[in-house]
């Protein structure tokens, strides 16, 4: 049993806060194996063991956040759990859009660039598929791709995944709203701006902040738990716009269409039917995740074609659910099982 | 310690109920609109500002921002297009790719390819 830190280091700890050393974030040994445009395409190097599977993991997490939330710090990181279990880690960093990237197109993104990470990461590992996860909008990306490229890919993971965007809360209501320019804001900044994007994330929830001071005046004597704090805010603060061009057809087809479900969404000008996907599918979905509810993500399972198809609602939050002490004992280690399970059949 | 758990239950408890309050409330189109409204009349004007600082430097005879931009993004498309020659010439393609290149698509985009003839 962990002892309980003395007042004195609680109250040095709090006070000394502000100075404190910010943990290396996103810090786990990788190679570039591929730079296109503003994204690139991360190997984490294998234990010294070497790998003990054959088909790679690529992680593509959300287009507006960095990629490092699955790699946050040495200890808390998923990408390195992955490796220490041998598999062989590939993740999409998106990078951010410079000015010119606002004509980046929603087909160039989900279509041409994931694509080739995929067939890249297949290719760098010598296998043909890859098992893939989304993270949030990153499986929006992963599904739409998986719905009409399906030839490289072994396995999908859905975490979070927003796919229905018919749901009445606040994001879904705000993107529906006529009142609301979407050209006119693209058309002034060319990317659509983070802090924007922050401010409606941030209503989502707006005592988080007052939250997240109780937490750390509790636990301020862990430094274990402060470390981890300054990290995943470290992440949360480190944001970045989304492509102009991709913004407008994500809000316009997803979020005032809602097109993939019923089935009139297009990539690369072919229609991407979720009755497509085959391959095995876990979605994951948190119970108090705000920002993608239950309802959002259910009709991935429901509506795939697969044989092999899983749904797990676990308790947790959007983030904290894949990143906290807790994912690493109970999500990390089932997701990897599930992986391993069905490494042999791709 | 005592007090601070104390403090702490009833925080939690309040902090629930509380957020699903304001969360109702930032939901209402009451709020929502004029909110809407705000950003994209604000967003109007800085991007009638852009419109007009661009013409000052097109009357210059000078590139603009927006066709800087423009240019670099063609230059991004087509090295991409070379990649994805490449990467079929890799494949064992072969003499087939020279067919293929012709249903890659054009490299200058159609919206782009309008705009900048405009």
């Amino acid at each position: 049993m962990k002892a309980k830190p003395s007042t004195a280091k609680h109250l040095m700890n709090l006070l000394s806060l502000p100075v404190r050393k910010r943990p290396k974030v996103g810090a786990s040994p990788h190679d570039v194996v591929h730079q296109e445009q503003q994204w690139s395409l991360l190997r984490y190097r294998a234990r010294p063991q070497g790998l003990a599977f054959k088909t790679p993991i690529l992680l593509v997490p959300s287009l507006i956040n960095r990629h490092y939330v699955l790699d946050l710090m040495p200890g808390k990181s998923f990408v390195e759990f992955l490796r220490d279990r041998g598999h062989d880690v590939f993740i999409l960093d998106w990078g951010r859009p410079r000015p010119q990237d606002k004509h980046q197109t929603f087909d160039q993104l989900c279509g041409s660039a994931l694509g080739r990470a995929i067939r890249r990461s297949a290719s760098c590992a010598g296998s043909r598929k890859v098992h893939l996860l989304g993270y949030c909008l990153g499986a929006t990306f992963t599904t739409i791709h998986a719905c009409v490229y399906p030839e490289h890919i072994a396995s999908m993971v859905a975490l979070a995944p927003p796919i229905s965007f018919s749901d009445d809360g606040l994001l879904a209501t705000w993107m529906r709203l006529d009142s609301l320019k979407v050209d006119k804001v693209l058309s002034a900044f060319g990317n659509m701006p983070w802090p924007l994007m922050q401010l409606a994330f941030h209503s989502l929830r707006p005592t988080l902040n007052l939250t997240k001071l109780v937490g750390v005046l509790d636990m301020a004597g862990d430094d274990a738990f402060l470390d981890g704090f300054l990290a995943i805010e470290t992440w949360g603060n480190d944001n970045v716009s989304f492509p102009g061009a991709c913004f407008a057809r994500y809000i316009r087809d997803l979020y005032q269409n809602n097109a993939l479900v019923e089935g009139r969404f297009m990539l690369d000008g072919r229609a991407a039917l979720l009755s497509n996907i085959r391959c095995p599918l876990l979605s994951v979905t948190f119970k108090h995740d705000t920002i993608v509810p239950y309802e959002s993500s259910a009709p991935l399972v429901e509506m795939a074609s697969s044989e092999d198809k899983t749904q797990w609602d676990l308790d947790g939050g959007h983030v904290g659910a894949v990143v906290s002490r807790k994912a690493s004992t109970k999500l990390w280690p089932a997701l990897a099982e599930w992986w391993e399970a069905r490494d042999s059949v791709s | 310690m005592q007090a601070w758990q104390t403090f702490k239950t009833g925080y939690y408890r309040w902090e629930d109920a509380s957020a699903k309050l304001i969360e109702r409330f930032f939901r209402s189109p009451l709020l929502l609109r004029p909110v809407s409204s705000a950003i994209s009349e604000l967003s109007g004007a800085f991007g009638k500002h852009r419109n007009w600082r661009d013409a000052c430097i097109a009357r210059l005879g000078l590139p603009t921002r927006r066709e800087q931009e423009q240019c670099l993004y063609l230059l991004d498309s087509m090295y991409s297009k070379i990649l994805d020659l490449e990467e079929r010439l890799g494949n064992g393609v072969g003499p087939a790719v020279l067919a293929e290149a012709q249903d890659l698509g054009p490299a200058v985009p159609e919206a782009i390819a309008s705009d900048t003839e405009s």
